[in-house]
C-alpha cells in the first residue's frame, strides 16, 4: 500500500493502484476485508473526516466539487469517497457523482472512488467504514464522504465521520419538518444549496430556529450556496475547517474501531454457524466438550 | 460474487449525453456498477480507470478520433490488461482503428443487448465466443 502523495510529484499509478484495489477487496467483504481493516487500524494516522449528506439531488456533488480547492489549500491531499444506491432488483448502480467534479484539480491530490450501497441501509455502503480507515492508514489527511441521498433517518455517516454537513434546500420544508427529529439533530452544519431558488429567506429561518432549540451550546450555522457558482462556498469552507480543526482527536477514529471490531466478532460468529450447519457441527450439542475443542480446532484450521 | 465495475467516460468536448446515459442504464439493468464520469481528458479517464479499480473501461467518441485513440493508448499503457469498448457517432474507417487496437466497436443502431453481451464477455461473466 502507498502513501498519499505530495503535490508536485506526477501522478503514481502503481500506488494509487494497490489503494484501488485494496479498497476493492474491502468492498468484497469477508475475512480478507476484515484482516485489511485490522492492519489499517494498526497503522498510526489520524485523518479528518467529513461527511456530507443530505436528500438525493440536493447538490452534494456539486458542493463537494466547489469545496475541493478551498480545502486543497488547508490540506496536502484529499481522498473523496462517495456513495450511490444500488438497485434491489439487478443489484447494479449508477455512480454519478463524477460527473458534478470539476477535475482540474485532480493529480496526485485527489484521490477520488465511487462505492455502490450494495443493498446496505443507513446511506453509505457497509464497506464505507472500513474504507475510510484503509485512506487514513493510507495518509490521506482529509477524507470526504458523500453519502446516497438519504431521507430522515439514515444517518449513520455520524458514527464514521468527526463532523458532518447536511445539504438543504430552498422549499425543502415548512416548520414541522424543520422540528422532526433526525437530520436537523444531527448536523454540525447546514448548506442551504440552491440558494438561486426561491424560498431561501424562510428556509432559513425556518432551520435556525430548530437548531437554536439543541441542546448545545453553539448552535450549527446555516450557510446559503450556490454551489454551481460557488456564492457562499467560502464562507461555509471557513467554517467547516474550523469545526474540523477543533474536532477532538482521533474520536471518530475511536468509534470507527469499536464498529470494526463488532463487525469482526459478528463476521466470527456467522462464520462459525456456517462451519457447524456444513457437517462439522452435526449435533453439536450432544459432542462432549473434548469432540466440542477438535471442532473448534477445525474451525480455526479453516479460516486461517 | 461482487458486481462488475465500469467506467463510462466521453472523450471530447461534446454535449451528445443521450447514447452513453442509455448505454449506462442498461448495462446498470444487467447488474453492473457503471461509473459516470462525463467528458474528461485522457490523464483524468486513466486516472477514473485506476482510482475506480474497473473491470472494463466504455467510450463514448464524439468528434475527433485522434483523442479518443490516444485515450485509448493511454488506458493501455497504464492497465495493461484492461478491456474496452466503445460507441458513438464514430465514421467507418475510425472504427476499423479502434478495433487494430482490440476494441469491440458499437456505431450508431446497435442494439443494447449486444452491447450488455459485450460486456459481459469482457468482463469474464460469459465466456468468450
Ligand atoms: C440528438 C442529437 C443532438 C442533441 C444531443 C442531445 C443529448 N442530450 O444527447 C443536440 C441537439 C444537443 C445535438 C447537438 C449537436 N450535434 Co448532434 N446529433 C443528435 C442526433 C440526431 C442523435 C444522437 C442521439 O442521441 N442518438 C441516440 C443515441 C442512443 O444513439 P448514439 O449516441 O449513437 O448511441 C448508440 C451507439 O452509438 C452506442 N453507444 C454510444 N455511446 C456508447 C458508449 C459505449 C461504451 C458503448 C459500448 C456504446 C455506445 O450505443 C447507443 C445505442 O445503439 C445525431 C444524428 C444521429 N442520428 O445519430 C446528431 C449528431 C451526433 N450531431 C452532430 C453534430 C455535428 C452536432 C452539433 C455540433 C451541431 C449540429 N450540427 O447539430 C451539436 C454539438 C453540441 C455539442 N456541444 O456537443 C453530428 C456529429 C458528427 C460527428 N460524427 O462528429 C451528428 C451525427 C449529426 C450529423 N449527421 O451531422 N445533437
Ligand atoms: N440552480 C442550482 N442548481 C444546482 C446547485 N447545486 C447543484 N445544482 C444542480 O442540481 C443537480 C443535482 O446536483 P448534485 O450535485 O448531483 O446533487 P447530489 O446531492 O450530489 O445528488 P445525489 O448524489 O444524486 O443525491 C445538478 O443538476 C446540479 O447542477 C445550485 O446551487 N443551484
Ligand atoms: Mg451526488
Amino acid at each position: 500500500m502507498s502513501n498519499a502523495a505530495d503535490a508536485a510529484a506526477p501522478v503514481d499509478f502503481e500506488q494509487r493502484k494497490a489503494l484501488a484495489r485494496a479498497i476493492t477487496s474491502i468492498e468484497s467483504g469477508g475475512n480478507q476485508a476484515l484482516t485489511l481493516e485490522e492492519a489499517a487500524l494498526a497503522t498510526p494516522a489520524n485523518a479528518h473526516v467529513l461527511g456530507i449528506t443530505g436528500p438525493p439531488g440536493a447538490g452534494k456533488s456539486s458542493l463537494v466539487s466547489a469545496l475541493l480547492p478551498l480545502a486543497l489549500q488547508r490540506y496536502s491531499s484529499v481522498a473523496v469517497l462517495a456513495v450511490d444506491p444500488s438497485s434491489a432488483v439487478t443489484g447494479g448502480a449508477l455512480l454519478g457523482d463524477r460527473v458534478r467534479i470539476d477535475y482540474r484539480h485532480f493529480g496526485n491530490r485527489v484521490f477520488f472512488r465511487s462505492m455502490a450501497s450494495r443493498g446496505h441501509q443507513g446511506g453509505i455502503a457497509a464497506a464505507t467504514r472500513a474504507t475510510i480507515n484503509l485512506l487514513d492508514a493510507d495518509q490521506w489527511p482529509l477524507i470526504i464522504i458523500e453519502t446516497l441521498g438519504i431521507g430522515q433517518v439514515e444517518l449513520d455517516i455520524v458514527d464514521l465521520a468527526d463532523r458532518v454537513l447536511v445539504v438543504l434546500n430552498p422549499g425543502w420544508g415548512d416548520g414541522f419538518q424543520a422540528n422532526k427529529a433526525g437530520l436537523t439533530e444531527q448536523g454540525d452544519a447546514f448548506a442551504l444549496n440552491k440558494a438561486d431558488r426561491p424560498g431561501l429567506e424562510q428556509a432559513k429561518i425556518l432551520l435556525e430556529q430548530s437548531l437554536q432549540c439543541l441542546p448545545v451550546e453553539r448552535p450549527p450555522s446555516v450557510f446559503p450556496t450556490i454551489a454551481t457558482d460557488g456564492d457562499g462556498v467560502t464562507e461555509l469552507w471557513h467554517d467547516l475547517a474550523q469545526l474540523l480543526a477543533d474536532s477532538p482527536t482521533e474520536s471518530s477514529k475511536k468509534r470507527r474501531i469499536l464498529a470494526a471490531r463488532e463487525a469482526a466478532r459478528a463476521q466470527l460468529l456467522s462464520d462459525f454457524e456456517t462451519f457447524l450447519n456444513c457437517g462439522g457441527g452435526e449435533a453439536t450439542q450432544e459432542k462432549s466438550p473434548g469432540t466440542a475443542t477438535d471442532l473448534l480446532a477445525q474451525f480455526y484450521q479453516q479460516r486461517s | 460474487m461482487r458486481p462488475k465495475r465500469i467506467l463510462m467516460a466521453k472523450t471530447g468536448l461534446d454535449g451528445h449525453w443521450r447514447g452513453p446515459t442509455i448505454v449506462a442504464r442498461a448495462l446498470r439493468d444487467a447488474g453492473f456498477e457503471v461509473i459516470m464520469i462525463g467528458m474528461a481528458t485522457t490523464n483524468e479517464i486513466v486516472a477514473a480507470a485506476v482510482d475506480e479499480d474497473v473491470d472494463l473501461v466504455g467510450l463514448n467518441i464524439g468528434g475527433h478520433i485522434d483523442v479518443a485513440l490516444r485515450a485509448v493508448d493511454a488506458v493501455q499503457s497504464t492497465c495493461p490488461d484492461m478491456p474496452l469498448f466503445a460507441g458513438g457517432t464514430i465514421p467507418p474507417h475510425a472504427c476499423k482503428q479502434l478495433e487494430a487496437k482490440g476494441l469491440e466497436v458499437f456505431p450508431p443502431g446497435s442494439a443494447l443487448t449486444d452491447i450488455v453481451a459485450s460486456a459481459n464477455r469482457l468482463t469474464g461473466l460469459s465466456s468468450q465466443q
